[in-house]
């Protein structure tokens, strides 16, 4: 019920503000124009660390190598971050135009990531005003040892994220993106963490030129405890699209190290105010 | 526009509902119960001040506990060790006497039984 009402909600935000900006009578007299799917919002699957409401299509597989290095304020000693870098290494397949599935590896925690994104709706020229994507991830730890954790059992290995994600293309260099996020551990650290995770995030882009674009996202936490200072951050990236025929090749500045969803959310360690940032890059190859 | 609403809705009801569905089922049915780290570790059979109960401390006491806040503070050894002697800290996180603490939810058992446990081995530091 939730997810219906939030999904109303921003219908109705984006609906009242195409009705105030068209008028009425000049709607009633013109011709209905045919509708067409808009080319989509973001050029890649990624925006950042933050999925895009882009998806591959029926029967498109897309190979992802990403690597954020280690911290950039050591500087010289740790080579800007090369010393300590991390791998996530995957594949996205799209099973229809609507769904595609995703599997990856990444180094931090040896995480293996499952994921599922589907599109609800698609933003239409002089039709419906935007894209509604949902996303879930569901990790898999597989670094917990029962030597270490003796009380270990299998669903404590797992974390979720589930994510509503609404983009609008507002012309051709300018896209928005909005979007609802929930994350749940079955396994937190009852000092430093938490189990469930809602935030808000909001991402945009703006091209550059024909092959670069800018892009920049945020996503607040909403249900810190008050009595905690959490040692962790709210997500920050800035990044750069560079389009080489076949490949998206993203540089990003990120002040989270581990690139799975829901580390990114609950776990970003950097603080973009002290200068501890990651630097690292996604590269998409389509099949 | 209302026909845009009513060809949305249609799409997703009538496509779409049964595969989220599905999902969101799954979800609930992995998602139900949680568990700390603390809980699933060994037992600290000794526990000392500095490297068991300051991290407890540091993490939910003393954003409110500290010299110029909540009484007691609860910042050093020397103020924690009184808190448990002369205060009621032992039983306000084991939510047997005062409103529970910290307030954002009980402790993991197996910190308070820390607690508990570096109480009867007599204050290690």
């Amino acid at each position: 019920m939730k997810l219906i009402k939030i999904l109303y909600l921003a219908l109705l935000l984006f609906v009242s503000n195409a009705t105030n900006a068209q008028d009425l009578m000049s709607e009633l007299d013109s011709v209905p124009k045919e509708k067409q799917i808009s080319s989509s919002a973001f050029k890649a699957l990624q925006i950042c660390n933050m999925q895009s409401t882009k998806l591959p299509a029926k029967g498109e597989f897309y190979f992802l190598v990403t690597h954020r290095f280690g911290d950039l304020k050591y500087g010289i000693n740790n080579f800007f971050g090369l010393d300590n870098a991390l791998t996530k290494i995957g594949g996205i397949y799209g099973a229809t135009n609507w769904l595609s599935l995703g599997f990856s590896r990444h180094t931090y925690q040896k995480t293996y990531e499952l994921a599922a994104k589907y599109k609800l709706a698609n933003q239409q020229e002089n039709g419906f005003p935007i894209t509604i994507v949902g996303y879930n991830t569901m990790d898999i730890n597989s670094e917990l040892k029962t030597d270490l954790y003796p009380g270990l059992q299998f669903k404590n290995r797992l974390a979720f994220t589930t994510q509503l994600l609404i983009s609008r293309k507002f012309n051709n260099s300018i896209s928005g993106e909005l979007a609802g996020i929930y994350v749940h551990k079955n396994l937190y650290d009852a000092l430093l963490d938490q189990e469930s995770i809602f935030l808000v995030g909001t991402a945009a882009r703006c091209k550059l030129s024909k092959r670069l674009s800018a892009n920049i996202e945020y996503a607040a936490r909403l249900n810190l405890p008050e009595d905690v200072t959490s040692v962790y951050h709210n997500p920050l990236t800035v990044g750069l699209d560079i389009e080489t025929g076949g490949h998206v090749f993203q540089l990003v500045f990120s002040n989270s190290q581990p690139m799975n969803d829901v580390a990114v959310f609950s776990n970003a360690g950097g603080d973009w105010s002290k200068g501890s940032l990651y630097f690292g890059f996604n590269i998409y190859r389509v099949f | 526009m209302d026909l845009i609403f009513i060809e949305f809705f249609n799409k997703i009801v009538m496509k779409k509902v049964k595969i989220i569905l599905m999902i969101m089922v799954g979800m609930v049915f992995f998602s139900c119960d949680s568990t700390t780290i603390q809980d699933i570790q060994p037992i600290v059979a000794n526990p000392k001040y500095n490297s068991n109960i300051k991290p407890i401390m540091t993490a939910k006491c003393i954003s409110c506990h500290s010299s110029n806040g909540q009484y007691p503070a609860l910042t050093n050894y020397a103020e924690v060790v009184d808190a448990i002697e002369n205060g009621t800290l032992q039983c306000r996180i084991q939510n047997s006497c005062g409103a529970i603490m910290p307030p954002s939810g009980k402790l993991p058992q197996s910190l308070i039984d820390m607690v508990n446990n570096w109480k009867l081995q007599g204050y290690v530091q």
